[in-house]
């Protein structure tokens, strides 16, 4: 066994919208001479239902030959406040990623179970913390995506399948929350008092953590949530 | 404890849970909306509890977002306001995460989740008012994966959990408070009947995974949501507090995958 991360011919498939960290993670795998598809879940079954995903998966695994990892990944998605927010908004920010990501998942596990694959599932600390108000939503189907990171590796352990999850920091100044309100004075709060490292995440920030968890070097991890975000989660 | 003129709504408060802090909140003086989703059965529930003076009953299923509306009004005009909103209905899952079915994922997130964030939505004109405070029951289940077989139920409650941070964030302002409540094992008929339909297996689990060797009563947990609609509560929001004998703080998850 090396001490690098060996993705060579690795069979990966990138379940999540199609935006600037999917497409990170893509060329990272591809740089490191893995086979990689993408698809994208909520776009499948707002078209074809819970069915159309479990077809669109079956013909991914069927094109790669077989699946090593799956990455998948869940965005950020703003909405109302609770006051303004309805169950549309419920729908657009957490039941149909939420469901979309379970079902395609479930739809790869036994392939994954013959391979001993990988599952590295891509959240956000807002599932874990108080987010500001708009991100409640989003941040409540993150929080499941990350349970079920935990769930599914307590289930997928006897056939050595390991899930992890990572989570990245704040992606967008709108993210950051601001501060408690109250008489004449109102806290601000930016990347400089709520991230460590002072600056927001990039996309090049997660991805080695990825390529990590998919690799062998993490071999003995599973049902871990690691947070790629410059220290934010860690203090207050 | 003193709760007089407190006037609450507890969801899914027929049996269990509910039921027994509706009991503990009535006995410390609060005027409580009782409900469930038969409202005769509400009614039948607050004749055995022998509070009728300070008792309404209000129906609904919290999986529809309609009813989580109408339901939360009926309760707030009957109430003449709301200082405490407990929402407590929730339904139990037996499904592992490779069986799980859209139709069984969907009603298990409607009633387990959405519904919190629901039930919020439409109280908030009369916490407002009362600066009052919210009780998402969550349960142990969302924070510490155990067997899988509740694989739907716990996913729901750990977005649960994640709205009693998030909106307690969006709430403050308002000074309204919200916490969640993460059960563990509690004698209720949910989990007596997953205990029979298991044959035995969730007590023989209980008895070896906590510290304190056996299941909680309802009233242990009662007197916990009691406590959280006090005033000496106050300094309580956005966080999860977990009652559960010492399950999840060993991390054992029970042996079965």
């Amino acid at each position: 066994m090396t001490n690098r991360i060996d993705l060579l011919n690795q069979k990966v498939l990138i379940a999540g919208t199609d935006n600037a960290l999917r497409k990170c993670v893509y060329s990272a795998f591809t740089d490191e001479g893995a086979d990689v598809r993408a698809m994208d879940p909520v776009d499948t079954m707002d078209r074809a239902g819970v069915e159309g995903i479990q077809a669109a998966v079956a013909s991914e695994i069927a094109r790669l030959g077989g699946l090593d990892v799956l990455v998948v990944s869940m965005d950020v998605s703003s909405q109302p406040r609770l006051d303004h927010a309805g169950v549309e908004h419920w729908d657009a920010a957490f039941t149909r990623p939420l469901k979309s990501a379970i079902f395609a998942t479930q739809a790869a596990t036994p392939t994954l179970r013959n391979s001993r694959g990988a599952i590295v599932n891509l959240g956000s600390i807002i599932g874990q913390m108080g987010a500001r108000p708009g991100l409640s939503i989003t941040s409540a189907a993150i929080a499941c995506l990350i349970h079920e990171t935990r769930m599914l590796a307590l289930r997928l352990s006897p056939d050595q399948v390991r899930v992890n999850c990572v989570c990245h920091g704040y992606l967008q100044d709108a993210e950051i929350t601001d501060g408690p309100s109250g008489g004449d004075s109102k806290a601000s709060r930016s990347v400089a008092t709520e991230v460590p490292f002072g600056r927001l995440t990039t996309p090049e920030d997660v991805v080695g953590t990825v390529l990590f968890l998919a690799s062998g070097q993490s071999r003995f991890l599973t049902g871990n949530i690691v947070y790629a975000d410059g220290g934010t989660f860690a203090g207050h | 404890m003193n709760l007089a003129d407190k006037k609450v709504l507890i969801t899914g408060s027929t049996m269990g849970i509910g039921h027994a802090s509706a009991r503990a909140m009535l006995a410390a003086g609060a005027r409580v909306a009782l409900h469930g989703r038969n409202i005769e059965r509400v009614r039948e529930a607050i004749a055995e509890l022998g509070f009728p003076g300070q008792s309404v009953a209000v129906g609904g299923d919290v999986g529809d977002p309609e009813q989580c509306r109408q339901l939360v009004e009926d309760a707030v005009a009957q109430l003449g306001g709301l200082d405490f909103l407990v929402c407590n209905a929730g339904i139990g899952d037996l499904s592992y995460p490779e069986a799980v079915t859209e139709e069984h994922w969907d009603k298990v997130m409607n009633v387990n989740c959405r519904s919190g964030y629901l039930l919020t939505k439409h109280a908030l004109p009369a916490l407002r008012q009362s600066r009052g405070a919210v009780l998402l029951v969550a349960s142990a289940a969302g924070i510490c994966a155990g067997p899988t077989d509740n694989f739907a139920y716990a996913i729901a409650k750990a977005g649960m959990i994640s709205l009693a941070q998030t909106l307690s964030v969006e709430l403050a302002p308002s000074g309204i408070r919200v916490n969640a409540l993460c059960p563990g094992f509690i004698n209720t008929p949910l989990i007596e009947a997953e205990n029979r339909a298991t044959n035995g297996q969730i007590h023989r689990f209980v008895e070896q995974a906590t510290l304190l060797h056996r299941i909680g009563t309802e009233d242990e947990c009662a007197s916990t949501v009691a406590y959280l609609a006090t005033d000496e509560a106050a300094y309580f929001t956005g966080v999860a507090i977990i009652n559960d004998g010492g399950l999840t703080v060993q991390r054992s998850w029970g042996g079965r995958n």
